[in-house]
């Protein structure tokens, strides 16, 4: 497979890196990396590849490893960087790529000089970032935008963002995450998740992905609610003040309740690894656990699902609060592999 | 959650660990790629028959361990060093420290570094695939290079990221990594 610019040595893991390298890199020309593709969809788009990545687990590994630091890349398009917001650097011409420059610049790279010089001259026009960010169970990450807007992703959560000039765009594919949205009266922030989008013009709140819908609270200024099916009619839309709390689901409702700002401050306390919880069921409480976790809290008795349950935990430490079950309540905790099973 | 994105997500943040481990104990630290290699077709293989480990991290570092045993074992004439290092071995357990897992932030901050560090060619084309999200066609027609150079560079590219999101790793032994899942408090308003 093509030759190496900084190939050495020639063991068989090097070998089978720069293999794995030169398959990756062909699948990025036919531009099958896109959209951040995982290794089974890749491996399905090209038979050979596929039959090289079957010939031996090494080859997996080495490929995984490589397509996970190519995709982790995609972070240096919308970029964070230093404590805090970003300042946003002004670029003295070309309007249409002021925010790709800006990007650039922000990157903090001298040697990205002479890339933007190109672009700026050239006949590229290259106005629209895209980028995807994910999180794993239990984990959680920050997006920056160039503006100083932040999108925290809580644990499994995956959200692609859009960012030019122009736009301002996040759409949450699944999971939970919590807008800080920097100020611009002319350009409205758009959060799309499933059939409903919430639209600011700067303000905070949180969007949780429930099934069938969303969970929104608003922390800070107000935002607009747009739900349900457009084409069938059925688009509903209002404007939610700080401290409002609204649930879509599947029967084309929206539920607006009034929880106030302190509550929702706790609500959000995953932000700081944390969970709170009042008078939640246990059943509720080991549902929460088991988004942050790989080993999953089980109540095997029905009896139990309704044990009302206050604190706050920390959200990775299940062990912790299944001791507490087992110590202060008096429950029964077993681990059957990665399960802990609650019973009486 | 496939075996792929478990692995991605749980076993290669141990990398850094990993190859500070496999440098202690292997003398020639040459080899500790094809070592590193093996150990992650070793944990996988693992994976694939026998269900996520609940303890991922000890599985590494023991099937580390083993393959380091495995090696000195089959080598011709076993030094008596060597023998010492097995001893070493399970001390070392001990000492790899806490699951360190990068913030993005962090992980930003090693790839931005490692563009600086890239060969201009190389830069030039992870940047405008990256940063620009340019094609690799429209980067070669802005380059003014060939498709399959540009193709190449990619592929080498990417060879460095992967390296160099461990790399700080590598060289700070000492420095505790604070848990990623602790953010500094003090959100900027």
């Amino acid at each position: 497979m093509g030759t190496e610019p900084d190939m050495t040595g020639g063991s068989d893991a090097e070998r089978i890196e720069c293999e794995a390298a030169g398959w990756l890199a062909r699948l990025d020309r036919d531009g099958r990396m896109d959209g951040g593709a995982d290794l089974d969809a890749l491996v399905q788009a090209d038979a050979d590849f596929a039959a090289w990545i079957g010939t031996s687990v090494n080859h997996r590994v080495a490929t995984l490893r490589l397509l996970a630091a190519w995709q982790q890349a995609d972070r240096l398009s919308v970029l964070g960087g230093g404590e805090g917001s970003l300042p946003r650097r002004r670029v003295p011409r070309g309007a249409a790529l002021a925010m790709a420059a800006g990007l650039a610049l922000v990157v903090g790279l001298a040697a990205l000089a002479g890339s933007v010089a190109f672009l700026r001259g050239g006949q590229a026009e290259v106005p629209v970032i895209e980028a995807r960010y994910q999180t794993g169970v239990g984990l959680r990450d920050v997006a920056v935008f160039a503006d100083g807007s932040r999108v925290e992703l809580n644990t499994a959560t995956l959200l692609r963002t859009t960012s030019s000039d122009r736009v301002r765009h996040v759409e949450l594919v699944e999971g939970e995450a919590y807008f800080d949205i920097a100020r611009n009266e002319a350009l409205p922030f758009i959060v799309d998740a499933g059939n409903t989008r919430v639209t600011v013009l700067g303000t905070e709140f949180s969007i949780h992905r429930t099934p069938g819908g969303i969970e929104l609270m608003v922390l800070e200024g107000s935002v607009r609610l747009e739900s349900g099916d457009d084409e069938a009619g059925e688009r509903v839309s209002l404007v939610l003040e700080a401290g409002a709390v609204a649930r879509t689901g599947g029967d084309r409702s929206v539920l607006v309740e009034r929880r106030g700002l302190d509550r929702l401050a706790r609500e959000t306390a995953w932000r700081e690894g944390q969970l709170y919880f009042d008078e939640t069921r246990l059943a509720d409480v080991a549902s929460e656990f088991n988004r942050y976790n790989h080993t999953r809290l089980v109540i095997a008795d029905p009896g139990l699902a309704g044990i009302p349950v206050g604190g706050t935990f920390r959200a990775d430490n299940v062990e912790g609060f299944a001791r507490l079950l087992e110590e202060g309540m008096g429950l029964s905790v077993e681990r059957r592999g990665s399960d802990l099973v609650i019973s009486a | 959650m496939s075996l792929d994105s478990w692995f991605i997500e749980t076993i290669l943040p141990l990398e850094g660990a990993l190859d500070r481990f496999l440098r202690r104990n292997w003398r020639n630290e040459s080899e500790v790629p094809d070592l590193r290699q093996e150990v992650y077709a070793r944990v996988f293989r693992a994976a694939q028959s026998g269900g996520l480990p609940e303890h991922p991290k000890a599985l590494v570092f023991t099937t580390a361990r083993n393959l380091i045993i495995d090696r000195i074992r089959r080598q011709q004439v076993v030094h008596i060093e060597s023998v010492m290092d097995i001893e070493a071995l399970n001390v070392a357990l001990d000492e790899a420290g806490p699951l360190e897992q990068l913030t993005g932030r962090a992980e930003l901050r090693r790839l931005q570094a490692e563009l600086d560090r890239m060969p201009e060619r190389t830069r030039d084309v992870v940047v405008l695939r990256k940063i620009h999200g340019l094609s690799q066609k429209e980067t070669a027609a802005q380059l003014g290079v060939s498709e399959p150079t540009v193709e190449r560079h990619v592929a080498a590219g990417m060879r460095r990221l992967a390296d160099a999101l461990q790399r700080e790793n590598r060289s700070g032994r000492s420095r505790k990594q604070p848990d990623a899942r602790e953010r500094t408090p003090g959100r900027g308003h």
